[in-house]
């Protein structure tokens, strides 16, 4: 091993990754090479030195606003998703009982129906809210919302499920 | 929640997903020193690096829906720490770095060093704690260009292993380890003709 050779290997030589046969020519080398040898010792030094430029510790005010910071993000966005699940809840409660009522006075439109009696007809948890000429129930299970509203998913792509 | 199960990592990311409170300051205190730090390190500006925090901290709980788990906690907030950090310095252009390459050894042609070696270690062991040499040191960190010097931060002053600094960077091992040995190399060169010169170029 020359000089050049070892000061390519000195990165592997101190995060241990070097092999053994070239530790020990590496020990070998260092043995008789004094320019190494104090290449070799101020290549670690440094190293060393520049782990004590690490930043010190936040200063407290920072963390303070840091946190306070951090604390209100985290509360808009928990009230963003929770204003947007009950939007979706309420947006599919209303879509369900539209569904039932124009079911009921026949006025859906073709596709739609077709696909409401389709489940009326396979989901008995579903038939008695999917019935022509019935009067639309006050309350609709969220069970029966939720069968209900994935059936517009079952529409083709670009109709309406009411027809607007 | 006891705050003890929020060191886990698995029960953490769970409630930030579910959205509790406690899980929100658990992260800030197990990450805010560390993530601040960094970005210090990397931009040199007190500001920068606090509104560094605020976002990541905000990627972290918006984030956390999606992230899938495939790299530890900490180097995925580390990866994002870094590269807003990059998007900042992108932002605005940094003094000139130098060229490390008028920094490097020079060798024979047989391979042997063309000049000779101080050996200024010993000297440096008896006033450590020079704040003066700090200052230097600093300095020339800062002249590295962003290529080398986040690998460097990571690795020597951060701390971390070569493997952790190749994930954090989406860098292979070997393309790590060059580069903090370039970055040695130029900074070993520098403080040597700071040590043997006494002066600061």
């Amino acid at each position: 091993m020359n000089c050049k050779e070892l000061v390519y290997l000195l990165g592997d030589y101190f995060d241990g990754s070097m092999e053994p046969h070239l530790r020990d020519e590496l020990g070998e080398h260092i043995k008789l090479c004094d320019v190494c040898t104090s290449f070799l010792k101020t290549y670690d030094k440094t190293r060393i030195l520049c782990r004590s430029i690490r930043c010190e510790e936040i200063p407290d005010e920072v963390r303070e606003q840091l946190k306070a910071f951090v604390a209100q993000k985290a509360r808009e966005h928990r009230a963003d998703i929770e204003r947007y699940t009950t939007c979706t809840i309420e947006e599919r409660q209303q879509f369900a009982r539209q569904l039932v009522g124009l079911f009921a006075s026949g006025d859906l439109p073709p596709a739609m129906t077709e696909v409401a009696a389709h489940h009326a007809r396979h989901c008995a948890q579903c038939a008695p809210y999917l019935k022509p000429g019935s009067v639309a129930p006050a309350t609709i299970p969220p069970e029966v919302v939720d069968h209900l509203a994935d059936l517009a998913e079952e529409l083709p792509p670009g109709e309406d499920p009411f027809g607007d | 929640m006891s705050t003890e199960r929020l060191q886990d990592d698995n029960v953490l990311l769970e409630e930030l997903r579910a959205g509790s409170e406690e899980s929100v300051e658990a992260l800030f205190d197990r990450f805010h020193g560390k993530v601040y730090s960094l970005a210090l390190s990397i931009l040199k500006n007190d500001s920068d690096a606090q509104e560094v925090a605020q976002d990541v901290f905000i990627t972290v709980i918006r984030k956390v829906g999606t992230f899938k788990g495939d790299s530890a906690l900490y180097s995925w907030i580390y990866r994002i720490c870094v590269n807003s950090c990059l998007m900042r310095l992108r932002g605005k252009r940094r003094n000139e770095t130098v060229s490390i390459e008028e920094f490097m050894p020079v060798f024979t042609e047989e391979g042997m060093h063309a000049s000779l070696v101080d050996d200024w270690s010993k000297e440096v062991e008896r006033n450590l704690l020079n704040k003066e040499l700090g200052e230097i040191i600093q300095r020339y960190t800062d002249s590295l260009s962003e290529k080398y010097r986040v690998v460097f931060v990571l690795s020597d002053v951060e701390g971390l292993s070569n493997e952790e600094t190749s994930e954090i960077l989406g860098l292979s091992v070997p393309a790590v380890k060059s580069r903090l040995h370039r970055a040695r190399l130029y900074l070993r060169e520098r403080l040597t003709r700071y040590m043997t010169q006494g002066k600061v170029e």
